[in-house]
């Protein structure tokens, strides 16, 4: 029997909490998620269900008249589904796997066919299709990530939690003896760009974690919870109607009013 | 012998067919067709090489956040805020993209000259140099009192660029350097109605409570990490009370949100000045002969009682009173006022509001305003301190004659605003005018020029950032440069010395750079002062850097130098006039108050509605072609639009996304119509559509206005 050892990592749970009531839908998450990942400038004309958009800053209002009206700016992203991931599932060319380390759902776009089935599935909108060819204004593809590949048209993306930069601080922490990472140590673009500390990161298996005891406060909850996926985004907000809200499906709109 | 027959032959090509595609063989063909058409040279690879981290701060808007640099090899691929700096980590969509304008698709790469009438075409610089050094020899030489204006926009008073070409502007008979529109234009007018000549900030950090008169503490104002910090949480420290007609970001989030009638601001800081004095609740340190009963200012007061108030601004009679009352015990609150961000409060408004923060006596106190020392104070002035100007160089747009600037160059290549078209065209010469504009990417102003000459853009100039209206410290930063510029790009002060040297109105000029450097040697040699490193936000004295190019080596690496006010240059006492420091202030005041801003003026049947301009989220051409997709497509910050309530436009008969032309008194623009239940019915509100808009539309009579009465029709 060998006696090498293997390095052990306690599985976790990495997940996100975004504090609704502190986003001031700046869009800074958004353009930072798009310039970690090497995300292109789409042609203009491609309408809003061609565009690519990892992260997205969704207006929803209460419905209410003036001066009653109120807004409040939801990012969605892909939420991480924990059980039963509509995506996987679907998946005829096994392109999508749940990491059993992390929990993070990974979409590997070499293996993509592009039959978009998990787009069809996912409840939340939060896969991309590949409409055309990734191109950038010339010169600015110097300006890109070198840590991630563009991807090539005719494939789904998503958000994978930057993934590239989860692999970098594991890395880096093996070169320093240890096995696991420290809170903080890894942060995905969005949670490290946003201006107001309303995306918190970090490990929800971790009873001690800051998002952990966020996510299971009375404020807490996840959009679209009755179906089931134990999605790993969770939202805070003292509000009650933005709650009423997530139970409901968001339209790829503009503004959407819901009282 | 077996006979084939013609069945057999199409048995077997039935089941070669059948079998082949059982076999690997057309998938995998098509699987490779596939990838061969999705995979062609063109598609970019992203770069390879040695990773480095350098350190500047972002020129994009006043708030100059400082910014960590992620570079392979020599290339920027990625921005992030500096937790340790003053913008507390706070990086917007426009700076985390800053790096994407150098390759921008319209970006200005060489000279343009517009011939009489035509557009403008590509030229030489030998040929741009020539128009304007021709008109500033004939500009040089005048000596009539009557003759034509040198006028230059873009001012950035303090810096030392901005001293050393008041010092060149110096040399003609008339001149005009005006600076550009900036949140901190309501400290200076408070700075005006204070006895000597002092910079002042507002100390939001340390205050209790901020009365905020439509100041967009969250849509980008004053140092916005900052500010973001301070209010996006629910669970601040600092109380907020904002005024505002609007349910805008900051009103949602602020503790109180008073929504009043559109030009009203000024009849509520007097009506608050009216309850503060009559109750008793003025400051008891503050002393001033305006307070006396007989006054100007308190006579006028005295005719702004709550309930008069509550007609003029819609609020009612117990709420001014209550805010007053809370403004005065509860805090003491720091009044802060919207300055210029896309369109100034008037002049008088503007009065009426800083008077509030005398009475409560924020001057010189922790969490109020405090005085910066001026360059020369802090022994640090560059080549030509600002106080000593030429004799002919004006500071303000209105001190120019209509009619006599015949050279106008326009810095339109720092992220400040500049004044609306319509506010400088009438000083323009009808007939010898030329119009030159520095830029780096086309903006609206390129569009009126005869001259546009290429400028750096971010990341390619050391430029020095001027204070904001929330730095209390005296300060110099500067943005790095991070990649070798294109060649033949100017910044202002480079650009007039190249075409005085040609005009052969100066031999050897300080340059933009060496400006900056001596300025940074006036700190070495004075030796006040830390510098404080943007790794790790440690602070190093002066003292402590060997030479002055040790010292500039580390403030052009995005380095921090910062000398709090010394005690001893603040008096006892300080002088200061809530009258308004020119005779006319309380008259100007008093019709301000009474008449909404100019509002009143108008016959309401034919401008039904009120005009209101707000800080715009519309982003237009000068942004990275990432951050024009992401906002186009989340629909967060659309194109510019005309928003209004849909009771408004179920009224005028307009629909959501229909276009229409919105008329003023100066002017009318097209936009199209977006619906809102935050806007305030009887209310149109464009986004910023006075910084570079063209149309005039809210140009009054001295500049831009914040609120005009108009209409709208379908286009």
């Amino acid at each position: 029997m060998s006696d090498i050892k293997k390095p052990q990592t306690k599985p976790s749970r990495l997940g996100m909490v975004i504090d609704i009531d502190k986003c001031n839908g700046c869009g800074s998450c958004m353009v930072a998620c798009a310039v970690e990942n090497n995300v292109p400038p789409v042609p203009q004309a491609a309408g809003e269900r061609k565009a690519i958009t990892w992260l997205k800053v969704y207006r929803v209002s209460n419905g209410q008249e003036f001066p009653n009206h109120r807004t409040v700016f939801i990012p969605v992203s892909c939420q991480q589904c924990g059980t039963h991931t509509p995506c996987v599932s679907v998946c005829p060319q096994q392109a999508v796997d749940v990491d059993p380390q992390t929990g993070v759902v990974g979409q590997m776009p070499e293996r993509c066919l592009g039959c978009r089935y998990c787009m069809a599935a996912c409840p939340y909108h939060a896969r991309y299709f590949n409409w055309w060819d990734p191109v950038w204004p010339a010169g600015m593809e110097k300006a890109l990530n070198p840590a991630v590949s563009p991807r090539m048209r005719g494939v789904v993306e998503k958000c994978n939690f930057c993934h590239g930069r989860y692999h970098a601080a594991r890395a880096k922490a093996a070169a320093e003896g240890r096995t696991e990472l420290a809170p903080g140590e890894y942060l995905p673009a969005c949670a490290e760009a946003c201006p107001t500390g309303a995306i918190k990161f970090g490990d929800l298996a971790d009873q001690g974690s800051e998002v952990s005891q966020m996510a299971s406060g009375e404020q807490a909850f996840r959009l679209l919870e009755s179906l089931g996926t134990e999605s790993k985004v969770y939202y805070l907000t003292r509000q009650p109607w933005v709650r009423q809200l997530a139970a409901t499906p968001l339209k790829n709109g503009r503004e959407e009013k819901h009282g | 012998m077996a006979i084939i027959s013609r069945r057999d032959l199409f048995r077997f090509a039935g089941g070669a067919a059948v079998g082949t595609m059982l076999s690997p063989l057309p998938w995998k063909l098509l699987d490779d067709v596939s990838i061969w058409t999705q995979n062609w040279s063109w598609i970019p690879k992203p770069p390879k090489g040695a990773v480095s981290f350098k350190y500047t701060n972002c020129t994009l808007c006043g708030s100059g956040c400082a910014a960590q640099v992620r570079c392979i090899e020599a290339e920027p691929v990625s921005l992030a805020g500096i937790r340790s700096d003053i913008g507390l980590g706070f990086l917007c969509p426009l700076g985390l993209v800053a790096h994407h304008l150098r390759y921008h698709p319209d970006r200005v790469t060489q000279p343009l000259v517009r011939a009489k009438g035509d557009e403008l075409k590509p030229s030489s610089l030998d040929d741009a140099t020539r128009v304007v050094s021709g008109k500033l020899q004939r500009l040089a030489q005048q000596t009539q009192p009557s003759d034509s204006y040198l006028a230059i926009l873009g001012n950035r008073p303090g810096t030392a660029g901005s001293d050393a070409l008041l010092a060149l502007l110096a040399r003609f008979p008339h001149a005009a350097y005006v600076g550009c529109p900036n949140d901190g234009d309501g400290v200076s007018v408070l700075g005006s109605m204070v006895e000597g000549d002092q910079n002042w900030a507002l100390d939001i950090a340390n205050s209790k409570m901020v009365l905020s008169f439509g100041a967009p503490l969250l849509e980008g104002w004053g140092t916005s990490g900052r500010m973001l910090a301070q209010f996006a949480s629910s669970d601040r420290k600092t109380r907020l009370i904002h005024v505002e007609p609007n349910c805008s970001l900051t009103a949602r989030a602020a503790d109180v949100w008073l929504s009043i009638q559109p030009g009203s601001e000024a009849a509520l800081a007097l009506g608050l000045a009216n309850v503060l004095i009559e109750a008793k609740l003025v400051d008891p340190s503050v002393t001033c002969p305006d307070l006396e009963v007989d006054s100007p200012y308190r006579k006028l007061v005295a005719e702004f009682s709550a309930e008069r108030v509550a007609g003029l601004t819609g609020l009612k009679p117990e709420v001014i009173t209550q805010t007053a009352r809370a403004i005065a015990q509860e805090g003491p609150a720091l009044v802060i006022s919207r300055g210029y961000v896309s369109g100034p409060v008037s002049r008088a408004e503007e009065l009426a509001i800083q008077g509030l923060n005398f009475l409560l006596g924020n001057l010189d106190r922790p969490g109020g305003a405090l005085a910066r020392p001026s360059p020369s104070q802090s022994q640090v002035a560059g080549p030509t301190p600002a106080s000593q100007p030429g004799p002919g160089v004006v500071r303000a747009l209105a001190a120019i004659p209509d009619g006599s600037v015949e050279l106008l160059i326009v810095d339109a290549s720092s992220g400040n605003d500049l004044p609306p078209w319509a506010a400088v065209q009438p000083k323009l010469s009808p007939d010898q005018a030329v119009v030159v504009v520095l830029a780096g990417l086309p903006t609206a102003w390129a569009q009126r020029a005869d001259v546009v000459v290429p400028s750096p853009v971010f990341g390619e100039a050391i430029e020095e950032l001027p204070g904001n209206v929330d730095d209390t410290a005296n300060s110099l930063r500067l943005s790095a440069r991070l990649v070798d510029p294109r060649p033949g790009l100017f910044n202002l002060l480079d650009f007039v010395n190249h075409t005085a040297v040609a005009a052969g109105l100066a031999t050897s000029p300080v340059s933009y750079e060496d400006a900056a450097k001596q300025k940074v040697a006036a700190i070495h040699q004075a030796g006040i002062g830390n510098v404080v490193s943007p790794a790790d936000g440690q602070a190093k004295a002066v003292t402590d850097y060997s030479s002055s190019d040790e010292l500039w080596t580390a403030l052009a690496g995005g380095a921090r130098w910062e000398n709090a006010a010394p005690e001893a240059i603040k008096p006892a006492t300080r002088r200061f006039s809530l009258a308004g420091p020119d005779s006319g202030d309380v008259e100007r005041m008093r019709k301000a108050a009474a008449q909404r801003g100019g509002l009143a003026d108008v016959a309401p049947s034919e401008y039904p509605l009120t005009v209101v301009s707000a800080e715009g989220r519309a982003y237009d051409s000068k942004v990275s072609p990432l951050l024009a997709k992401i906002t186009w497509e989340s629909g967060l910050h659309a194109e510019r639009t005309c928003m209004i309530n849909p009771a408004t436009a179920a009224k005028q008969g307009v629909l959501a996304g229909t276009t229409v032309t919105v008329q003023t008194p100066s002017g009318s623009l097209d936009v199209p119509v977006t619906l809102s239940e935050e806007i305030m019915p009887g209310v149109l509100l464009l986004e910023d559509p006075t910084g570079e808009d063209q149309s005039g539309l809210m140009t009054g009579t001295d500049a831009t206005c914040r609120v005009m009465p108009g209409r709208l029709e379908v286009a």
